[in-house]
């Protein structure tokens, strides 16, 4: 039997090291993206495009990142399958006016903006540059976490970003030369997309981290490519139709072949897993760590493209690898204790919300996280989460281990925002959850309040 | 295949690669939670 001391410190670092574990996975499958990213243009009907001729271009780049962003819902909504998590989906969009709205904007910024920029900047420079414009998003998103939400950002961590947006540049610096010297008259329009893909994933972001305060990491994602698959195609794609006289059907149909039909699902299982371990990582360690340590994607684009594309970078690679491993290490080796709430929970002004809804029917039902915000909400001297566990799985008609764990990644995820705070902990005997887990007592922050208001649920 | 591959099979290698690492993402999906 572990003790309370040992039991507490061993909790606070999973949950910090959970964080990490599901940025790197970011990284991982997002570096893999580049893979099928690249090949899809060296298929038909993209390999025997004139690249000359802008509008040509313009449009293969929109019909791929359209066609990738319904491969991308496709996936997660299978990936909600499997988590049982379609219910919290209609849930979460069905709040649209005060939460789902997030996410349609973040779609802006992450979709049309960046995903197109970064297709836009693979086919007129090239993948490693498309890479390396890209790794400047941390800067962005986590300049904007500090004024949106006050978040945290160590002189550690600051450092430790800055060491890896070096390495990165140190990585591709003369790829990007390279890539330059061979990419013709029209390479600014590559240029400007990998311009989009850094402002647009950092932006992204941080306009996500606001809806993921009070929804379900896997879900948020969902909505945010629901969204974006309505912009391209009942938006974007018939306008470029429409006004601009593109033959977009004819490439469409054309994309429909077998090898092209391959790279852009596993465009979209990729980038779509990509997106859910980077959504998770955020509440966890902060929007700024999750996207530094994200931005490791660069190691392993260049990795995979080297082993299995025959495209390798220079010896600078070494340097590059060694600056941006060691920017993780600075972040990752930060004290648990400073990372284990990422933010201020004091910043907030709404009051607290005095009473909790009753039991609703299933379409009136909320989203879980907010039923859970609600419940500590509505209890002056806070609450168990084994109780909060008992009635979340009341609620849902949620059971076993499955949700017990889901229930407290939810709680994790909140206290590491900073919506609820704990007031005292105990040892499970194993009655609740497992033996030797620690059970915490929570109450709702000043900054949970605000959330709750702000999402029209106080 | 195209001519983005490095060498013969590498493609179908990067296929498997991309499933194995989606295999692993839902497999911690599933268990992360009980192991906090």
């Amino acid at each position: 039997m572990i003790g309370m001391d040992e039991a507490r410190a061993q909790h606070r670092v999973r949950s910090v090291r959970w964080g990490y574990i599901w940025a790197l996975s970011c990284a991982v499958l997002w570096g893999a993206w580049y893979l099928p990213g690249t090949a899809i243009w060296s298929v038909e009907p993209y390999r025997a495009m004139n690249f000359a001729d802008t509008g040509q271009f313009l449009l293969a780049a929109a019909v791929i990142t359209a066609l990738s962003s319904v491969a991308v819902l496709l996936v997660l909504l299978a990936w909600l399958t499997m988590l049982e998590k379609l219910g919290e989906y209609r849930r979460t969009m069905r709040r649209f006016s005060t939460l789902s709205k997030w996410y349609f904007l973040a779609a802006i910024f992450g979709g049309p903006c960046a995903l197109f920029g970064s297709y836009l900047a693979i086919g007129y420079v090239g993948p490693i540059f498309a890479a390396v414009a890209a790794l400047l998003y941390p800067i962005v998103g986590a300049t904007l976490a500090r004024l949106w939400y006050d978040e945290k950002i160590t002189k550690r961590a600051a450092i430790g970003i800055l060491v890896i947006v070096s390495g990165g540049v140190a990585i591709f610096a003369p790829g990007i030369f390279s890539e330059s010297s061979g990419a013709g008259d029209n390479a600014w329009i590559g240029y400007a997309g990998g311009a989009m893909a850094a402002f647009g994933w950092g932006v992204e972001g941080a306009i996500a981290g606001r809806a993921l305060d009070v929804s379900d990491p896997d879900v948020g994602i969902t909505a945010r490519f629901t969204a974006e698959v309505i912009y391209w195609l009942f938006i974007i794609l018939p306008a470029a139709t429409f006004f601009f006289g593109m033959p977009v059907s004819e490439t469409v149909i054309a994309t429909f072949n077998a090898w092209a039909m391959v790279w852009i699902a596993l465009a979209g299982l990729s980038f779509g897993l990509c997106y859910v371990a980077w959504y998770k990582s955020f509440p966890l360690i902060g929007v700024g760590r999750g996207q530094a340590i994200g931005a490791l994607y660069g190691v392993f684009a260049v990795i995979f493209l080297a082993i299995f594309a025959s495209r390798y970078p220079d010896l600078n690679f070494l340097l590059g690898l060694a600056l941006s491993v060691a920017g993780g290490f600075l972040m990752i080796t930060e004290d648990s204790q400073v990372v284990e709430v990422v933010r201020d929970p004091h910043n907030g002004k709404a009051k607290r919300p005095d009473r909790v809804s009753q039991s609703r029917d299933d379409f009136q039902k909320i989203h879980m996280k907010g039923f859970v915000l609600q419940a500590v909400a509505g209890s002056s001297d806070g609450l168990w989460d084994h109780e909060i566990a008992t009635s979340v799985r009341r609620e849902y008609g949620y059971t076993g281990h499955y949700w017990n764990g889901e229930i407290r990644a939810t709680l994790t995820d909140l206290h590491s925002g900073a919506l609820i705070e704990e007031l005292q902990d105990d040892l499970d005997d194993g009655s609740y959850f497992a033996n030797g887990k620690i059970l915490m007592k929570f109450r709702l922050t000043p900054l949970g309040a605000r959330r709750l208001a702000e999402t029209g649920l106080a | 295949m195209s001519e983005f591959w490095g060498f013969d099979g590498a493609h179908l290698i990067a296929i498997g690669m991309i499933l194995i690492l989606a295999g692993g993402c839902f497999y911690m999906a599933r268990t992360w939670g009980s192991r906090l």
